[in-house]
């Protein structure tokens, strides 16, 4: 793990040490902001302009698990970054751009919607992405966020247009294997 | 400022279940962004961002669309927003969107492939050819004013680059400018450190001005590199 990422997690420890130290939070904004603006601006390739007021959103709901104290076992960076992504996704529905993502959380098995609300699964489906190989990741993500065409993926990832829907449905059971442990 | 629109509220105790169960076993910061495992993490995106690049991820940068992509994405959000995000959050307001960078500048991200660069002791003294990428954050690349660009600091340029403008896949978007400093001279102490025999990390400045704003906004970008005695190298 870089030095970074290492002082991020210090970061939330101290976060949750202490919640309502703002000096706290603010040391916690300062690492955790430019990379997970990093993975956001990759997450929706097409305008960054609703990154920043993801990232506010998200940063609301931080504070708030803050409060409610840490929990062992939990991967705190890798969650709030889930968060920050699901807050994302929101901000594109609330600004009235299509988001394919929502035929894939549609699916009940996606969703577990009788468990979950869509908050909850929003994040879970993130996470869950998140523990897959990268390419899986990216034609994922790129297809179901960003609307990107089979054949624009299949230029990227440098493989026949005819591929792309097998991988796809590859990942996507892979996403539903994961999400069912 | 204005008030924060209305979110649904979360259940923290159910999500952190989940987040137990399925939570990935690198730190996410340091996993890829692109299409594999070879393309940039958001660590290195940062830093890039702060420092430019060199050797290998430069290398990689310069020939993948996704990262390349990433980087121009991420130059567009204000890492340095003076936006109070803390304080919002904690008076759950939202204060409008702010300029991410002073109006007079354009920072640009300077790449330079090699990991090290080797100089013969007559290179090293004499004149000294030089290419790198910049990618800038206007997608408006035909603002800058490409006879403006000069190298100063490690690598002092003379005369005008030559420039490639680099579109990795054929989109029509240009992903970076390739430049070319025929001739520039090493700066004093390089040159010290090569005639020595000594490896030296120094930085490399990249400033130029834009063609409707002549004199009143420039374009700067930094990376820092090695250079090295190429005899040295060949005979270590």
């Amino acid at each position: 793990m870089s030095d970074n990422a290492a002082a991020v997690r210090t970061a939330i420890g101290l976060c949750f040490s202490d919640p309502k130290n703002e000096s706290h939070l603010r040391g916690f904004d300062e690492l955790f902001r430019p990379r997970v603006m990093a993975i956001l601006v990759s997450l929706y390739r097409k305008d960054s302009a609703f990154v920043e007021d993801a990232y506010q959103s998200a940063f609301i709901k931080y504070i708030e698990i803050f409060s409610s104290g840490k929990k062992a076992g939990v991967v705190y960076d890798a969650y709030f970054v889930a968060i920050a992504k699901n807050s994302l996704v929101d901000e594109l529905r609330r600004k009235a751009k299509e988001v394919p993502l929502d035929e894939i959380l549609a699916l009940p098995t996606f969703t577990r919607s009788s468990e979950l609300g869509e908050q909850e699964a929003g994040i879970a489906f993130f996470q869950a992405l998140s523990g897959l190989d990268r390419r899986c990741q990216f034609l994922i993500e790129s297809f179901y966020v960003n609307g990107m065409s089979g054949e624009e993926l299949a230029k990227r990832l440098k493989i026949q247009s005819q591929s792309v829907p097998v991988l796809l449905s590859r990942c996507r059971e892979a996403l539903r294997n994961r999400l069912k442990k | 400022m204005m008030k924060a629109a209305a979110s649904p509220g979360i259940d923290v105790g159910r999500i952190v279940e989940i987040a137990k169960a399925i939570a990935p076993e690198v730190s996410v910061f340091d996993a890829s962004l692109g299409i594999d495992d070879k393309c940039l993490s958001a660590e290195k995106l940062v830093q890039l961002l702060h420092q430019g690049v060199h050797g290998e991820d430069a290398a990689h940068l310069m020939g993948c669309s996704t990262c390349a992509e990433n980087v121009r994405n991420l130059q567009n959000v204000s890492l340095k927003s003076n936006r109070d995000f803390v304080g919002n959050a904690l008076r759950r307001t939202v204060s409008q969107r702010e300029a991410p960078f002073k109006d007079e500048f354009l920072p640009v991200i300077l790449a330079i492939p090699e990991e090290m660069i080797g100089v013969s002791t007559e290179e090293g003294t004499g004149s000294f050819a030089f290419t790198c990428g910049l990618f800038p954050v206007s997608s408006n690349l035909d603002e800058i004013d490409v006879s403006s660009i000069q190298a100063t600091g490690a690598i002092v340029s003379q005369g005008m680059p030559t420039v490639e403008r680099v579109d990795l896949n054929e989109d029509g978007i240009v992903d970076f400018i390739k430049l070319t400093f025929a001739k520039g001279h090493l700066a004093a102490r390089v040159q010290e450190a090569i005639r020595s025999h000594q490896n030296v990390v120094d930085t490399v400045r990249i400033d130029g001005s834009m063609l409707r704003e002549k004199g009143k906004k420039r374009l700067v970008g930094q990376a820092r590199i090695e250079f090295a005695n190429r005899a040295d190298l060949l005979h270590p």
